[in-house]
This record gives structure tokens, C-alpha cells and sequence, in this order.
């Protein structure tokens, strides 16, 4: 076997295309910088709607959960029962049947966050019919 | 007899992949405008429901503030004619819509009351409240 100098001198160098990549590269950063500065993450809490005048089809009686505004404070009502925070309302939401349901009542002096904290408490409580009664 | 001006008839992947990556960067960041037009609010901060197999492209999404004006994509209407849409929509359109309700948490549940009242008897049965997770930014 002979081996000739000229087999190695001929073979090219490899040369891999940076450029391409470094394209791809700064265009992702641009685009995980864009996105995570412009996307606030948002949320859904659902809810059927139903006036309080409308009579109700089933037999079982649905949890009744009233956001009072007293002062400057809110009040959860469950029965005769009055709350202060929302972790005693999912608490206390939790140990009821569920299956009829919870009907939210707001008042309309409560603050919107509070109608949302009740949302979030029936939700997390387990309650999958979840009925916004609007006052009459 | 070896041909030397042989070229080489390789496919250049390169400027693909830059045109198929640009195009997916596109959509993407598109999307995430689509999403930022909304307008900044102070929405409740709560940590949501999941929401399975919902198809929420055909909602009507709805800004409520704080002193009870009414925003559509970036409009200010009356309440009146937002419900009148919405009553349109559910007779010609979608019967089964929702409307997402984005709320500024510092209002009182007045406007909020009055409004999904107004839903409830021009036909929608259910809305949803959009919310910003609890944890998310300051406190």
C-alpha cells in the first residue's frame, strides 16, 4: 500500500455557517424578550347568569353565598354564618353538599374584587354549577 | 476524465430554516399583540378555574371600569348599545356566546351587577370575570 501526500493536502477545511444561526439565534432572543414583556397573564373565573326573580327547576336547594359591604371591610354570608376572608369561605363552602349548586349574591356597594374572591372561593370549594344571581 | 468544475448541488437549508423561523416568530409575537391590546386594567387577583375544551374565539370581550363605562376594543359605548350588540349577536350569531368580562377590581360590583343583569335579559347565560394570577407582579 502506498499512501501519497496529496490525499490529505486536497481535503477542504470544514467550515461550519455561522451566520444562519446566529440570525435564528438573536431573532428567538427578540422574541422571548417581546413576549415576555407584553404578556400580563390573565385568568377566567366562569359563571351563569340568573335573575332572582327566575324560580328554580330542581328540588335540592343550591348554597346561598351573599358579599356584603359593611364598613370598609366585606363580609362573606353563607346561611347565618358571616365570614371575613375568603379561606374561610372556600373552608367553610367545602364541608356543604354540592350538588344543587351555590347561587353568589353581590351587593352592590361590595367592591368588584370581593365578587371575584367569592368566585374563586365556590370554585375552589368544588362547586361546578355556579350561579351569579344579579339583585332585583 | 474528472470533471473540476463540478459544483457542488448540495440544498442550502439555511436561508429556510431563517424563512420558516421568522415566519413562526411572526404568528407568535402577533399573538401576543392580539392578546395586548387589551386594555391594562386592575383586574382581580385571582388564580382562575381551568377551563377544559372551551372554544372562547367567538366571545364578545367586554372592559368594565371603575366608574361603570363600558370599553369594546378600545371604545367607550354606553350600556345600552353594548347590550343591544350583544342581543344582536346572540339572535344572528352565536346563541350560546359568552361575554368575558374584564373588570377593574377597584369598582363596585354596582356596574358589574347591572351589566350581567342586562346580559341575563338580552339572553346570555353565562359570562366569565378575567382575572390576573394572584401571583403575578407586586402585591
Amino acid at each position: 500500500m502506498r499512501f501519497t501526500a496529496g490525499t490529505t493536502a486536497k481535503r477542504k477545511p470544514v467550515r461550519l455557517p455561522l451566520v444562519g444561526m446566529i440570525d435564528v439565534f438573536f431573532l428567538l432572543l427578540v422574541y422571548f424578550i417581546v413576549s415576555t414583556t407584553l404578556a400580563i397573564p390573565e385568568d377566567e373565573l366562569s359563571a351563569a347568569l340568573r335573575q332572582q326573580s327566575e324560580e328554580s327547576a330542581s328540588d335540592l336547594q343550591p348554597q346561598f353565598v351573599e358579599v356584603l359591604a359593611q364598613g370598609g371591610s366585606v363580609v362573606f354570608k353563607v346561611g347565618g354564618q358571616q365570614l371575613g376572608s375568603q379561606e374561610d369561605l372556600r373552608e367553610l363552602l367545602s364541608q356543604l353538599p354540592k350538588e344543587a349548586g351555590v347561587f353568589l349574591q353581590v351587593d352592590d356597594a361590595a367592591p368588584v374584587w370581593a365578587a371575584a374572591s367569592a368566585l374563586q372561593a365556590c370554585h375552589d370549594a368544588g362547586y361546578e354549577k355556579l350561579t351569579y344571581v344579579t339583585p332585583e | 476524465m474528472k470533471d473540476e468544475s463540478h459544483v457542488d448541488s448540495g440544498f442550502d437549508m439555511t436561508p429556510m430554516i431563517d424563512v420558516v423561523m421568522l415566519l413562526i416568530i411572526f404568528f407568535l409575537v402577533t399573538s401576543q399583540f392580539s392578546q395586548s391590546i387589551r386594555t391594562p386594567l386592575e383586574l382581580p387577583r385571582q388564580d382562575g378555574q381551568q377551563l377544559e375544551n372551551q372554544d372562547n374565539s367567538g366571545d364578545i370581550v367586554v372592559d368594565l371600569l371603575a366608574n361603570g363605562s363600558i370599553r369594546l376594543e378600545g371604545e367607550e359605548l354606553s350600556m345600552d348599545s353594548f347590550i343591544a350588540m350583544v342581543g344582536t349577536e346572540i339572535l344572528h350569531g352565536d346563541p350560546n356566546m359568552e361575554v368575558l368580562i374584564r373588570p377593574d377590581r377597584s369598582g363596585p360590583a354596582l356596574h358589574l351587577n347591572k351589566l350581567c343583569a342586562m346580559l341575563s335579559e338580552s339572553g346570555v347565560r353565562a359570562y366569565r370575570i378575567a382575572t390576573t394570577p394572584a401571583d403575578w407582579g407586586a402585591q
